[in-house]
């Protein structure tokens, strides 16, 4: 497994963003996490979903929408995992 | 091909092959295709102090093969190959040439393939790849296939509940230009040491997908 960072964003206040990244073999196994790099303790700050699209016989681009539950903009990490 | 691979400043021309040929695929329900006779673009490749020519073939390899290797999937081996330029429409076994410089004809065969194809994945077979032509891969649980705009189910039992286990999902049909499918995963704890994990898929798009679920254990 090897893990790293794809983007880096800032999501506005108790906003929905989509971003995507294409280009990626299908036949790795891939996850996606976020991880805030704004402070703010006491609640959560961000959630996100995963979709993803076969672009051709090889490859996929994966749309990762995020969503930013605080007042506050956050600023953070688009990770991801390669398990296999 | 030849058209877009020549707007894009390419020069390719075309390999011809002429036999009975039979293809294996899971692009078609029976797994495998019958041809007379089948058509490919081909580019010379500088190599250094000379060129090799590299068949681009997507019905049959994911990138570019030589005419060696091209010839040899599809299960004729006396098969003949006979190259011509770009220019060529069509060339029967014997030798005789027709050209499309307006692309009419070309036109007029893909859109009929293409509405064949339409109606084939609209039918009970569905859109391809066909699962009965597939070898499970290491990491696919299973084979799914879900309607249009539809959010569907499935569950699989017995995992230890010790093992970390991430499930994604992968489209196997082609369609780009935006995401086809979403998933969410549930667990529940079945007995002290097995759970079973609930999965839940929903295709964003207005056409049937098939799709691999695939699994990791940390």
């Amino acid at each position: 497994m090897w893990t790293g960072v794809q983007w880096t964003g800032t999501i506005a206040p108790n906003t929905t963003h989509r971003w995507f990244t294409w280009g990626w073999p299908t036949a790795w196994h891939v996850v996606w996490y976020m991880m805030p790099t704004s402070p703010q303790p006491g609640a959560p700050e961000l959630g996100w979903e995963v979709a993803v699209e076969r672009a051709n016989a090889t490859q996929c681009t994966y749309w990762i929408t995020v969503k930013n539950p605080t007042p506050n903009a956050v600023t953070f990490e688009g990770r991801f995992a390669v398990l296999s | 091909m030849c058209r877009l691979m020549i707007a894009d400043g390419a020069a390719p021309n075309k390999v011809w092959i002429y036999g009975g040929l039979l293809v294996q695929t899971a692009n078609n329900p029976a797994c495998h295709v019958g041809w007379g006779w089948h058509v490919a673009p081909t580019v010379e490749v500088a190599t250094g102090p000379g060129s090799d020519t590299y068949v681009i073939d997507p019905s049959l390899f994911p990138e570019p093969v030589t005419k060696t290797t091209w010839k040899s999937v599809q299960g004729d081996p006396s098969a003949t190959l006979v190259d011509t330029d770009a220019s060529v429409f069509y060339r029967s076994s014997g030798g005789m040439l027709s050209y499309d410089p307006t692309y009419t004809q070309t036109q007029s065969v893909l859109t009929t393939y293409r509405n064949n194809l339409k109606l084939r994945s609209a039918s009970a077979s569905g859109p391809p790849p066909y699962f009965a032509c597939l070898t499970k891969p290491p990491g696919v649980q299973w084979f799914g296939s879900i309607d249009p705009n539809a959010t569907h189910q499935w569950f699989t039992w017995g995992w230890p509940a010790a093992w970390h286990v991430v499930w994604t999902i992968m489209p196997s049909t082609i369609c780009p230009g935006a995401p086809q499918l979403t998933w969410n995963v549930e667990v529940e704890r079945a007995n002290a040491t097995q759970c079973t994990y609930w999965i839940t898929v929903t295709n964003l798009t207005g056409d049937p997908v098939k799709f691999e679920g695939r699994y990791n254990i940390l």
